[in-house]
This record gives C-alpha cells, structure tokens and sequence, in this order.
C-alpha cells in the first residue's frame, strides 16, 4: 500500500559476470593485507575457491553442488581446527572471517546477495586496522571502501553509461565526505570498550625475544622494521646515552640467556584506555610503540611511569598492563630518587639469581679468570683486565661471526675473537658470574635515527642490542658496554657506521630505503614519510577519549557529551552550507553581482541595434562603433580606454584620477542623449 | 492502492491532497518519499557492528572507517532523493484494449534540468515494471501495460515511480496520478445469433443490397477469413490463398443489434456483437451497429470500427 518497501528489482536476477569478476578482484585486494596473518593451508584453500570462482566467470566452470560444498566446509573447519583450535586470538578470528568470506564467493547467484557480501567486505576492510594503522595502509583501506561502493554504483547503473563518471562521482563523494568525517572523528564523544574482547593477535612480530643466543640479535640487523619512536620533552641526550632497556636475561644455560620474568599474557581483556600525565619534568619521554604483542615496553634506565598503561617491574623495566596489539603511546619520566633506593643491597635470592652459572662448561675461560686473579689479585682487576684485553687485543665486531660449539665463550674469546653483541655480552656477564660479581644481560635498543624536522628519535629493529649490568654494592646496577670496548662505532654511530667495512647490514633486505641512506634524497624521503607517519600515529591513531577530553577542555573548557553533540551539528551545519554555496556559487555570484559601467555600455549601443559580438574584444567593439556612430567617438573612446586600463592593469595602480567614476557617468549621460 | 481497507482509504486520501491528479507533475519533495532499503539496513547493521568493534578495541582508525561509511550512507540519502527531484512524468499516450488485454500507456520522462536520472522503474501495482534512464536534458519515452478485466472507462491506480540509484541503499518513490483514462473494448467472442426471422429485421437499405454479390477482387488471405471466400481456384494454381473480396455485404444481418443476442447476458452480447463487428471489419463489409436504438451509419474503415467498439465499450 504505502510501500515503504518494495521488491529488488535486482532480487531474481542473476549476478552479472562483469561485476562478480570485481567482487572477486575486491575480496582478493582486501584479503592481500591479511596474507601474513592466515596459515599457507588457508591460503591455498581461499586460491582454489577464488580460481574456480573466476573459472566460474570466464569459461562457465559449474559451481560446486551441494556434495562438493559440503566438502569444502569439511576441508575448511579441519583447516581451522589444526591451525587455530588452541587460540581464541583476533588473528584466528579475522582469518576464520576471511576464510569465510572466501567461501561465500562461491555461493553468490542472485544479485541480492551482493549487498551483504559487499557490507562484510567493508567489514573486513576495517579488521585491519586492529592489526595496523599506518597512513599509506589507512589510504588503502579507504581507497577499497571507494571500490566496494562503486561496485554498488555499477549494480545500479545502466550498462556502460556511469562506467567512467563513476569513478569519478565516488571520488567527489570522498572528497566531500572527509570533512564531515573529520568533524565526527573530532567530537564524536569516545566511550570506554563496552566488554572484554579477545587480545592475542597471536602473529609473530619482528623485535627482541625473551631468550637470547649468541646470533640472535644479528637477524634483527636484518631488519628495518620500526621499533618505536621517542620524543623528548627537554633535549635529546646523544645516541651514546640511548640504552633502551627492554628485558632482563638473568638465567644462563651456557648456551642462550634467558628470562625467570614470568610473562603471563591475558588472552581476553579490555583494551586500555591511555592517559598521559601532564605534569612530567623535563627528562621525561613519550614513546610511540609499534605492536610487539608482548607486554614489555622500552625505557632508559630508572625508569618512572608517567601513563596509566604502564608500571615498572621490579627489575626496574616499563611494563605494560595489557598486550600491545596496536600502536601505542606511552610515557616515562626520569625517576631521581630511585637511583638511590634499592642499590644499597641485593637480597640473598637476587645474589643468587645473578651469579648462577652452568657447573661445566668453559674450562679455558675459568683458568684465565684463576690466572688473572692470581696475577691481579683483585676481582674489580680482573673484570677491567677483561674489558681491556677486549678493547686492545684484535677482536672484531661482527654481523657474521662464526657458528660456536658447546664452549661458547671459550671459542669465543680465544679462537674466533669475532662476535656481535651478544656474543660480547654473554661473555662479559659470563666471567662477571664466575668472579662472583652479580651480572645480568640486558637487552634492548641502543641509538637511534634522529630525525631533525620532526626532533624525535626513530629506534629501528636493526638498533637491537646487547649488554651487561653488573651489581656494585652501594652504586646498584652498573652498565657495562663490552661492545663499545670493540666497537665505538656502533654505540656512537649506529650498526650502519659499525660494520660499514664488512657489510651485512641489512644484507637480505636489499630494498630496505635504509640500507640506502647514504644517497641524499633516499634519507631526505625516508624520514619525511617517517614524520608524516609519526604525526600521524600521534595525532590521528593516538587520539582517544583522553586526547579528546582534553583537547575539549583547552578549546571549550568543557567536556560534555551535549557540547560535543552540538560541535558535530553545528559544524557539520557549517561546512553543509559551505559545500552548498560551493555548488551555487554561480546563483551567490549574480547576488553580489552589480552591472558594471562597461556593460551599461554595452547594452546602450545594443538597445542602438550596435551589440557586442560573442567574444569582440573591447577595442575591436569600439572600432566597430566608431565607424557606426562617429559623433559619440568621444565617449566610446573614454569609457574603452578606462575599462581596458582598469581591467589588465595591475589592480594595485593608483594612478586613475580619484573623480574617475564621476567621470564615467557623465560620459555614459552624454553617450545615452547622443544614441537617442 | 486499490484497497479499501480503512488505512488505505486514509492513505490515498492524504495522497490526493499530496500529490494531486495531473496529467504531467514535476517531482519534488512533497511528492518524493525516501526510506532505506533492506540493503540500507543491513549497511546500518554493519556500521553498529563496526562500531562497538571500534569502541571495544579502541581503534581510532575503525572509527574513522565507521564515520566515513556512514557518512557517505547520509550522502546517499541525498543523491537518491536528486535522482528523482525535478523529473518530469507525463502521461502521453492512453491507447484502448480489448478486455482481458493489457492497456498500453506511453508516458515520458523529461529531465528539465542539466543532470541525468538513471535507474527509473515505474510501474503499476502487481504489474510489470519498466526501467528508464533519462539523459541530461533529454526526454524518454516509457510503454506501461495494464491488465484488464472488463469493457468499459478504466481508471488507472497511481503510477508507482521509484529508483534505488547510486547504491541501492536508499529507495526513493513517489505515486502519480497521472490522469490514466483507458477505454476497454469488449472481449470479442463468437456468438451465435438468434435467426434472422425471429429478429425484428434490418432496414430496408440493407435489404435493398442483397444479393448483390459484387465480386472486387483478390487480397491476402487473413486468419478469420471465410472458406468459402477462399480463391481455391488461384490456390490450386499459384498456391496462394488468396480471399475474394466483395464490395457489398454478404448477407442482411450486418446491422448488429444488441436484440440478435437476446438469449445472452448484455456483457456476452456486447462481446459477440464486437466479435461481429471486427468480423465485419476484417471482411472489408459495411456495418453498422444498432445498440437499443443508438444506431450507427452503415459504414467500414478505422475510423468507424473504434467508434462502434467505443460504443460497445462504453454501454
């Protein structure tokens, strides 16, 4: 009757093979950024579903019957169960989601199925951003949603009549979509998560590990990932002082150093909702994280916490209250009077802790220290015998030490004498334990890229480091660079300084933009589009209800959900009429729009039967008149040349006379009695 | 429409008022509805899902996703609306149909304005629907059937015009009264007349005319015509059929009166009575058609045949 629905027109009909092959080309340019994130099994699964379905399209390959459906649901639930069956993660969630969606295509016949299908499509689209939220990945994701509604536009079209202006009307509707999106996005009121959501992104992410042996370390060289970015609230100090301590490694199996922190990860939580303190001293630092899905964050040492999504562990280290699934912020501030507290004694457990050693194992090593000992007689001689013996002797630091036997650090420090950090560290905080000085392998980031423009410093996977701390009563933790001994280079200039004669740096990553920071303009590209990024993390990504709040209350000084409503309307009301007086300038002009003196002109001497041709210069007009009406000559003459004058003359010439106007209209008086 | 239901007799009162019965009626928004789709809702199920996605997870990036959709969801309420807003609809053409025959109204469409309009349906409730794409500036023709039932003026509900252009979330629509006024001719069926001896008889002019079998010459056989009009000779020859033509009517009773079917309902015998005449026509014969006394000329063409079903259409 009053038909508020009515039946698809599009409901009975089959899809059309031109727009299923877009809707295929869709779901594979959405899944392509969950690659890393789905087991190789699925993604041979999701290719046989996606190549019958295109065999479907182009050579009418029948598809699957029932039997043959059945089938594959089997093949894809065991799929599921062997990959994900122990985790409930959001990575198992968003590849079951994918998979499906997969599976779906080979389902779609009428053309009403599109809609939901594109809908989850666009789902799946915004599935990546719990994963990332990188500019360029935000643009891809937003250009996918533009393709999905174009996809719709098609649906809807007359064959081949919107095909080209299409794209072009969804690009227009981007464009004028964005400001309201960016009004919503400022004032639309952020709550905190409703219920517990599952955590675990469960991916492998590049980054430090809770374990470490000797080469470990050496592969994150490989790599040019981001680790986090700092920004300093007072100077930045240099790269040497930039020891960005991450994990603690006090058990030692005489191979590999590892953890006793207990990492115990919530796999279902609520996500935090981060707030930064205000008032922080100037030593403080807010680090821009990138996803570790681990718990550990990064400090220099004495650590304070100054954001509510961190504490400091007992070993003193910035701990996070949740997973880091996403980019986050944190904040730390410089803690003075912790270097004072707890440095004046170890407990007995904690003594015991940093000195255990692997009973075996090592027998040159234990005969030099006996040696040095003897000779030196005190243990502090021994352990500056070490450094110096490391620093004078022809140690080499290395990206590609040879592989070491069971006595590491025998080999280590008497055969090969080449090593990287780690093999520095583990050896330093070796003999430290056999002198009976309480020491502990840290492991972190050392240095960092300063990027001028934006003053912060970018720490990058490759920045990945090795060292030692070493308990001295009374003065608590000492840190000790082995590798600094061997390799000034590294600790003052960076990896790429420190192993620029033997490369490797980078070796395997040969379109790393950093391997290539040498030529002017790649370094000059590389930290511009790292800055647009951090801004971008900071800025758009970082903003939460906390920025919000805040950004309310130093614009408004008030932070209500009223006030942020009326904001979203009003300005939204604003940039409406903006837009529309954009579409109507046109109708705005001719409001404004007075005639001029000129076109008084021109309409006398049309009245006269003498009008102007479409496109008659003015001084062509004017010939033309003068030899029609010569005895106004005069008066044509003048208001010519003053509307030629003011027209293509500087607009700032002042040298018309004032009464110029005057004039104007005594002419035009003249030219009207003469026509008559 | 047509119901007379106590809402629908409510809703098409409210609807007359609304949009008034006209025969051209430019659309605008009085005239023009807009609801959402059941693929609008699901897109409204799908920004809620993705939003307490966003809120759980705190993920500004999600919430921009989710304000961008809707965004251009609110976009699209509008550039449906304009898809429809200034169309011009007017009822051209009404022709006439024979009973149980679908009616055939040609209408157009005119975009007055510089924008084209795309995926335009019209229709009638429960009959097929036409699509039409107007270019800008431009004007399009559409044909839409209606079915009828029985002879006689034929009123046509209101004309249903909708498009769920750019993305079919949004469906805009409107009803017309465009003034659709049908003649419907009688259902043609072949009745058998009561003798001519019973009946009162034809005139004398007609009378005058019999047996005067004119023989005028050799046409196409046509699908109707007599056997016995069939040239078997030129068909045993040249293997044509060919029917012979004659100038003057065959027998007397080509008056049809409405007394020849007295035996029959009035419905039955005003359709024997166009069978009649059709028939007549078809033979090239002079009829005429004497309905209770409003008699017609004795006359044959084009002309006469739609006024004599014109009279039986509307008896």
């Amino acid at each position: 009757m009053f038909g508020l629905f009515s039946k698809s027109k599009l409901e009975s009909s089959l899809v059309p093979h031109r727009l299923m092959k877009l809707i295929v080309f869709a779901y594979i340019a959405l899944l392509a950024p969950h690659f890393e994130r789905i087991p190789l099994a699925a993604i041979i699964y999701i290719a046989l579903i996606v190549s019958w379905r295109l065999l479907n399209i182009y050579i009418n390959f029948p598809l699957p019957g029932v039997f043959a459906k059945v089938l594959l649901v089997v093949a894809m639930v065991s799929l599921l169960i062997v990959n994900f069956a122990v985790s409930l993660s959001v990575n198992s969630a968003v590849a079951f989601f994918a998979i499906v969606l997969g599976l779906k295509l080979l389902e779609i016949k009428k053309a009403d199925a599109l809609y939901p299908y594109i809908f989850l499509l666009m789902y799946l689209a915004a599935t990546q951003f719990l994963f990332e939220q990188h500019l360029f990945v935000v643009l891809y994701q937003v250009f996918c949603i533009g393709a999905l509604f174009y996809i719709l536009l098609l649906m809807h079209s007359p064959n081949g009549v919107v095909a080209s202006d299409g794209v072009f009307s969804i690009g227009k509707m981007l464009m004028v979509a964005a400001p309201f999106v960016v009004i919503i996005f400022l004032f639309f009121p952020r709550m905190a998560p409703l219920w517990s959501v599952p955590l675990d992104s469960g991916s492998a992410r590049t980054g430090i590990s809770d374990e470490m042996s000797p080469g470990d370390i050496a592969n994150l060289a490989q790599s040019d990932e981001r680790a986090f970015r700092v920004k300093f609230k007072g100077d930045t100090p240099p790269p040497r002082e930039l020891y960005w301590k991450g994990l603690v490694l006090d058990i030692f199996d005489g191979q590999r150093w590892s953890s006793s922190e207990n990492n115990f990860i919530t796999k279902i939580g609520r996500v935090p909702d981060i707030r930064l303190q205000k008032d922080v001293s100037s030593l403080s630092y807010q680090v821009t994280i990138e996803a570790t899905n681990q718990l550990w964050g990064f400090s220099l040492a004495d650590p304070l916490p100054a954001s509510n999504n961190i504490y400091v562990s007992t070993d003193g280290l910035v701990r996070f209250r949740e997973m880091l699934l996403n980019t986050s912020v944190y904040q730390v501030d410089h803690a003075p009077l912790a270097t004072s507290l707890g440095k004046s004694s170890l407990t007995y457990a904690d003594q015991q802790r940093f000195l255990q050693i692997p009973r075996t194992n090592n027998a040159r090593t234990k005969a030099w220290v006996g040696d040095q000992l003897n000779k030196l007689g005190s243990i502090e001689a021994v352990f500056a015998s070490l450094l110096e013996k490391i620093a004078t002797e022809n140690y080499r630091y290395s990206l590609q030490p040879p592989r070491l036997g069971d006595n590491f650090v025998d080999e280590f420090l008497f055969d090969s004498k080449v090593g990287f950090c780690a093999h520095y560290a583990s050896a330093t905080a070796y003999i430290a334990r056999l002198l009976g000085i309480p020491s502990r392998v840290v492991i972190g980031y050392q240095g960092g890229e300063y990027i001028t423009q934006g003053d912060y410093v970018v720490v990058h996977q490759y920045d990945a480091h090795a060292w030692v701390e070493v308990w001295q009563h009374g003065k608590g933790w000492l840190r000790v660079d082995p590798t600094a001994y061997v390799s000034p280079d590294r600790i003052e200039r960076g990896i790429r300084e420190a192993t620029r004669e033997e490369g490797g740096f980078l070796a395997d990553n040969i379109f790393s933009a950093a391997r290539y920071n040498d030529f002017g303009f790649v370094r000059w590209a590389r930290q511009r589009m790292d800055m647009a990024n951090y801004y971008w993390q900071q800025k758009v990504v970082g903003y939460s209800g906390d920025n919000q709040s805040s950004l309310m209350m130093e614009w408004f000084n008030s932070n209500s959900i009223e006030l942020m409503a009326s904001l979203m309307a009003g300005c939204s009301l604003v940039v409406f009429l903006l837009l529309l007086l954009i579409k109507h300038r046109q109708w705005l002009l001719s409001f404004f729009h007075r005639s001029s003196y000129y076109e008084t002109f021109c309409q006398l001497f049309a009245a006269a039967g003498f009008p102007r041709a479409p496109g008659e210069g003015p001084k062509k007009y004017a010939q033309r008149l003068r030899q029609s009406v010569p005895d106004a000559a005069p008066q044509i003459d003048f208001i010519t040349n003053v509307f030629i004058t003011q027209t293509f003359k500087a607009s700032g010439d002042k040298s018309a006379p004032t009464n110029i106007n005057k004039m104007i209209q005594v002419q035009l008086l003249q030219l009207k009695k003469k026509l008559k | 429409m047509s119901t007379k239901s106590g809402a629908g007799a409510v809703f098409n009162r409210w609807l007359q008022k609304r949009i008034p019965k006209t025969e051209s009626v430019e659309l605008n928004q009085r005239s023009i509805f807009v609801f959402p789709t059941k693929a609008g809702f699901y897109a409204g199920v799908l920004l809620v899902v993705m939003l307490l996605t966003a809120i759980n997870y705190q993920n500004s990036m999600v919430y921009m996703l989710v304000f961008l959709i809707a965004v251009m969801c609110v976009l699209t309420i509008h550039l449906s609306f304009y898809n429809l807003q200034g169309l011009t609809v007017t009822r051209l053409l009404v022709e006439s149909a024979f009973a149980g025959d679908n009616l055939l109204v040609t209408f157009s469409l005119s975009s007055k304005k510089d924008k084209p309009y795309y995926g335009v349906w019209l229709s009638w409730p429960n009959e097929s629907e036409v699509l039409a794409n107007v270019l800008a500036c431009e004007v399009t023709t559409v044909q839409l059937t209606l079915a009828t039932q029985q002879r006689g003026t034929l009123i046509a509900p209101r004309v249903l015009i909708e498009s769920v252009y750019p993305f079919g979330l949004i469906r805009v629509w409107s009803w017309l009264d465009l003034d659709v006024k049908g003649i419907v001719y009688p259902k043609s069926i072949k009745g058998e007349p009561i003798p001519a001896s019973i009946s009162e008889g034809g005139d004398g002019e007609v009378n005058m005319h019999a047996g005067s079998d004119l023989f005028n010459g050799l046409r196409n056989f046509n699908r109707g015509d007599s056997l016995k009009h069939v040239a078997w000779k030129q068909f045993a020859r040249q293997g044509e059929l060919l029917t012979k033509e004659f100038e003057s009517p065959r027998t007397q009773s080509n008056v049809f009166s409405l007394e020849d079917y007295g035996h029959a309902s009035i419905e039955a015998a005003l359709s024997h009575l166009c069978f009649d005449v059709l028939n007549a026509e078809a033979r090239g014969e002079f009829y005429a058609l004497n309905l209770k006394g409003d008699c017609t000329e004795m006359k044959k063409g084009a002309e006469h045949l739609q006024m004599c079903l014109q009279k039986l259409a509307l008896y």
